[in-house]
């Protein structure tokens, strides 16, 4: 993925990955419940996605819907995670999360079924 | 006091600053500088004039320099501006000279240097607001703060106003914005510091917004604006932000208990490996004086008593200095209360005969009804008309010294007495003095007579009683 994305706009695609398609007037409702944001602000980031084509715009009402997935957003801050600070090596990521004590006994054995799904 | 006028003392005053700040700016409570610097905003700013027989410029001859660019008194009542001219048969004419230039600024008026200064004004006014919008359209997208230190610890840090802080992925390091919803705004890299860390950045942060730090950085701002034609008041901008950096950290260390100067400098330093950029109105750790602030707070003492009272005492000599204009014109002039011993309170002469007419040089034909010429004049003492009548004496006195008499033989001292003939006919019988050697001579008599034309109140008549004795 290509798109860079600061917090605040991730915070918008949050709504839409939730939510499925909604106007931008209903992200703008939830955003400053949120994070205080006043309709201005949350509409300046919207367009501010579309440019940066992270999300399409239809009429009628401002209808955004989210162009990336989830999922390559997530993967793509995993990677900028593991270059940066785990010497680009996943592994040792894999090491501190388990060494850290980050990963319940259930949430373990998930990765055994993981790991033996990808042999 | 004209805007150049209040330009040229306020670069006295940052000058003064500035060499103090050379000599003595570790050995000083840092407090002591940033009060200076007000005083200086209030210099700047705000058009007074208060003439001490201590001002430095009674000891320095300001005033003829500042009299080419103040080519009008600023206070003069009438529009029309006499002055009496010395004519080759000896006696007294009187010549009106409209002045040329706008007398309340002190410039003169629709000429290109006015055009040229607004022309910068703006400009640099418009630079200041279109990067603090830009700023805050920015600092508008941050997010409100998750990690839950940080929200334990304002709720330890309660302000008499709310304030908030938040977070955002844009900015490298921390900054305080807004006057009145003030927002703590912190890099998002803060959630990984220590807890001793956060606590200074928070609570350098929080002193600001105690002091209202934003507040002043605008109004020093708009001193630039009004006088952006002076590069000392641009070093004054420096050296003003500056020295509110090196309060905030005194503070800051100040509040802690243990000694951990050491410990808060080196979070100062970690913080500006970040990137920063410029923020005219947003308190921020600058880059450029990063040295200067860990010198600063390196080598800050304890406040003692001693350095309190020697900052007192500097505020103060400054402030009568300097902040004073030169005692001149009406200040050491003095009035004795009674009329002089020469002189009868007698009404001028003009209205007890008839057909009178008031000047012997070309001047208006006053002429007095028999009704008139029988109702008494009346002394005035006090009221609106006698002080307007005083104060235009007192120009036509001040025009004398530059006029008539050589700079350095002038009357000082006079005594007058006011008549009013009619609602708009007055007269002042006056008396001048010259004291020399702690004796008073009587130098010159007679009478000025005033007419109320064209609703300015004008001399008509300037009649000395012969040669002085």
């Amino acid at each position: 993925m290509n798109i860079k994305l600061f917090d605040s706009e991730i915070k918008i695609m949050n709504v839409l990955w939730q939510e499925g398609d909604v106007t931008a007037k209903h992200i703008a409702e939830v955003l400053a419940a949120e994070t205080g944001w006043n309709v201005n602000t949350t509409y300046t980031l919207i367009k501010r996605c579309i440019k940066k084509g992270a999300i399409e715009r239809t009429e009628p009402n401002f209808m955004c819907h989210a162009l990336i997935p989830k999922e390559a957003v997530q993967e793509a801050e995993t990677e900028e995670l593991i270059n940066k600070i785990y010497d680009g090596s996943a592994d040792k990521l894999f090491a501190a999360l388990i060494g850290g004590k980050k990963v319940s006994k259930d949430q373990l054995e998930r990765l055994k079924q993981l790991v033996k799904e990808l042999e | 006091m004209s805007l150049l006028q209040m330009s040229f003392y306020g670069t006295i005053f940052i000058l003064a600053i500035v060499l103090l700040r050379a000599a003595a700016l570790h050995r000083l409570p840092k407090k002591v500088f940033v009060v200076l610097w007000y005083i200086s905003l209030l210099r700047l700013l705000v058009p007074f004039s208060v003439p001490s027989a201590f001002s430095l410029y009674s000891v320095l001859p300001v005033d003829s320099f500042l009299q080419e660019f103040t080519p009008s008194d600023t206070e003069i009542p009438t529009e029309h501006f006499l002055r009496p001219v010395p004519s080759p048969s000896g006696s007294q004419g009187i010549v009106s000279t409209e002045p040329s230039s706008d007398s309340s600024t002190g410039m003169p008026s629709h000429s290109p240097v006015t055009a040229v200064y607004f022309v910068g004004m703006l400009g640099v006014a418009a630079y200041f607001i279109i990067t603090y919008l830009r700023c805050r359209r920015e600092f508008a997208t941050s997010l409100p703060c998750e990690s839950p230190e940080v929200l334990s610890w304002q709720s330890v840090h309660p302000l008499k106003w709310e304030y908030e802080i938040r977070q955002s992925d844009r900015i490298c390091a921390p900054l305080t914005y807004g006057i009145f919803h003030p927002v703590i705004l912190l890099p998002k890299s803060i959630n990984n510091e220590e807890k001793n860390r956060l606590h200074y950045v928070l609570l350098h942060e929080y002193t600001h917004i105690r002091h209202l730090d934003t507040l002043t950085k605008l109004f020093i701002i708009l001193t630039v604006c009004l006088h952006w034609f002076n590069p000392f008041v641009w070093v004054m901008y420096i050296l003003f932000n500056r020295d509110i950096e090196f309060y905030c950290d005194a503070c800051v260390l100040a509040a802690d208990k243990t000694d951990s100067r050491s410990s808060y400098a080196d979070t100062l330093i970690r913080l500006e490996e970040h990137c920063s950029f410029s923020m005219p109105l947003c308190n921020h750790f600058s880059k450029t004086a990063i040295e200067e602030r860990i010198a600063s707070i390196m080598k800050s003492k304890k406040t003692t008593f001693g350095m309190l009272l020697a900052g007192v005492f500097i505020i103060l000599f400054f402030s009568i200095t300097l902040l004073t204009t030169a005692d001149t014109a009406y200040g050491e002039y003095s009035r004795l209360p009674f009329p002089s011993p020469t002189m009868t309170p007698t009404p001028s002469p003009a209205p007890t005969t008839a057909p009178p007419t008031v000047t012997p040089s070309p001047g208006p034909m006053i002429t007095v009804t028999p009704e008139e010429a029988v109702s008494p004049s009346v002394q005035l003492t006090s009221g609106e008309l006698y002080e307007t009548a005083v104060s235009i004496f007192e120009q036509f006195r001040q025009t004398m010294n530059n006029e008539i008499y050589r700079r350095d033989y002038y009357p000082k001292t006079y005594s007058l007495t006011v008549w009013k003939h009619r609602e708009d006919h007055v007269s002042i019988d006056y008396c001048f003095y010259d004291t020399y050697d702690r004796e008073t001579f009587f130098m010159e008599s007679g009478v000025l007579s005033l007419l109320l034309k064209d609703g300015t109140w004008q001399i008509v008549a300037y009649l000395p009683n012969g040669n002085a004795n």
